[in-house]
C-alpha cells in the first residue's frame, strides 16, 4: 500500500530536520511527503494557514502551493475552512478540544466544497493513556460523519521530525484498529491525497 | 517434565522484522521494554495475551530485530510498533521490515543472517 503523507514540516515551517533529510528519510520508508510552505517547484509543498479569524481570508488569497490545509481545533476556524473550496485539508480539527471539531453543518459543508477532513496520526502516536484514547474517539467519530455526509478523510503524521513519519503499512493496520474498511484506509492514506495533488495541477 | 503439544495442537506464529530508526543508537534492553509496554498500553492484558508477542532478538550494531506473535495478530503487531514513538526519552521510530513464518526465511528475506546470528 503507498501513503503520502502531505503534512509534514520541515525546519522551513515548525519541524526540526530540514527538506533534505525529511524527503531522504521519507524515502527510506517508502512513502511520499509534501512539506508544508516549502519551495515552490523542488518537490510536493503546501501552505499551511494558522490564522485567526480576521486574517483568514487575507492568507488564503495569498495562498499559491500545490494545497493548502488550514490549522484547525478552533470552530469558527474549522467552519471557515470547511466552506471555502480553496482549502484542500481542514488539519486536526479536534486540536484543543473535548469534541471531534466537527457537526453535521460543518460535515456536509466539508463534503460541498471538497474539504477533506485530517485523520492526524500524531495525535495517538504521540500521546497516550486518556488523552490518545480521547484522540482515538474523535477519530471514530469523525470517520462515522464521514461515511454519512461523504466528505473525505485523509491520514497526515503532522510530523515535525523525520523520526515522526510512518511507513505504510503500518498505517493502514492502525487506521483498520481504529475502524476503517480496507477501502477507507487507502482512500486515505492514497486516493484523497493524489486528489488532493491532481486538482492543483490540473 | 511437560510433553511438547503435537504439531497439529501448536499455536501458528509468524515471526515480524523490524529495524529502528533513532536520535542515538538503542539498547537491546530498551526495545525490548518499549514494545513490550506499548503493547500491553494500547491493546490490554486480554488482548496482549492473544497477540503472544515476544521480542526475539535485537541486534545493536545493525539496529534490527525481530518478533515472534500468534499467526493471526500480526496487523495489532505492526499497529504496535507504528506506536512507538519515545524509547527511554528518545525519539523513535520502528519500521516493520517484513514478516514470515519461519526464523530461516526471516533471515534470509529481511535481515542481514551473519549480524542476526544468536
Amino acid at each position: 500500500m503507498k501513503f503520502i503523507d502531505l503534512h509534514v514540516h520541515s525546519n522551513l515551517s515548525l519541524g526540526r530536520d530540514s527538506p533534505a533529510e525529511m524527503l531522504e528519510h521519507a524515502k527510506k520508508l517508502g512513502i511520499e511527503i509534501g512539506l508544508c510552505n516549502g519551495k515552490r517547484g523542488e518537490y510536493i509543498s503546501g501552505v499551511e494557514i494558522r490564522a485567526g479569524l480576521e486574517d483568514f481570508k487575507n492568507s488564503l488569497s495569498k495562498a499559491s502551493l500545490d494545497y493548502t490545509i488550514v490549522h484547525g481545533g478552533d470552530y469558527d476556524i474549522n467552519r471557515l475552512a470547511a466552506s471555502s473550496s480553496r482549502v484542500d485539508i481542514l488539519a486536526h480539527p479536534d486540536l484543543g478540544r473535548k469534541d471531534s471539531g466537527l457537526d453535521a453543518v460543518l460535515a456536509r459543508k466539508a463534503a460541498e466544497n471538497s474539504v477533506a477532513i485530517e485523520v492526524n496520526l500524531g495525535s495517538i502516536i504521540k500521546s497516550g493513556g486518556s488523552s490518545r484514547a480521547h484522540a482515538l474517539k474523535n477519530i471514530r467519530r469523525n470517520l462515522m460523519l464521514s461515511r454519512k455526509y461523504k466528505f473525505d478523510l485523509v491520514a497526515a503524521s503532522g510530523a515535525k521530525s523525520r523520526l515522526e513519519l510512518r511507513s505504510a503499512d503500518g498505517v493502514s493496520e492502525l487506521l483498520k484498529l481504529i475502524g476503517f474498511t480496507e477501502e477507507e484506509a487507502l482512500s486515505a492514506m492514497r486516493k484523497i491525497p493524489e486528489k488532493i495533488l491532481n486538482r492543483r495541477r490540473g | 517434565m511437560i510433553k511438547i503439544l503435537p504439531h497439529s495442537l501448536r499455536e501458528k506464529k509468524r515471526y515480524v522484522a523490524f529495524r529502528a530508526y533513532s536520535e542515538e543508537p538503542l539498547k537491546r534492553e530498551e526495545v525490548i521494554r518499549a514494545i513490550r509496554s506499548e503493547t500491553l498500553a494500547f491493546f490490554g492484558e486480554n488482548i496482549a495475551s492473544e497477540i503472544n508477542l515476544r521480542v526475539l532478538n535485537f541486534d545493536e550494531a545493525s539496529q534490527k530485530g525481530f518478533l515472534v506473535c500468534s499467526h493471526r495478530e500480526v496487523g495489532k503487531v505492526k499497529a504496535a510498533l507504528t506506536l512507538v514513538s519515545m524509547v527511554n526519552g528518545k525519539k523513535v521510530f520502528l519500521q516493520t521490515l517484513g514478516v514470515s513464518g519461519t526464523i530461516k526465511a526471516l533471515k534470509r528475506k529481511f535481515l542481514n543472517s551473519k549480524e542476526q546470528n544468536k
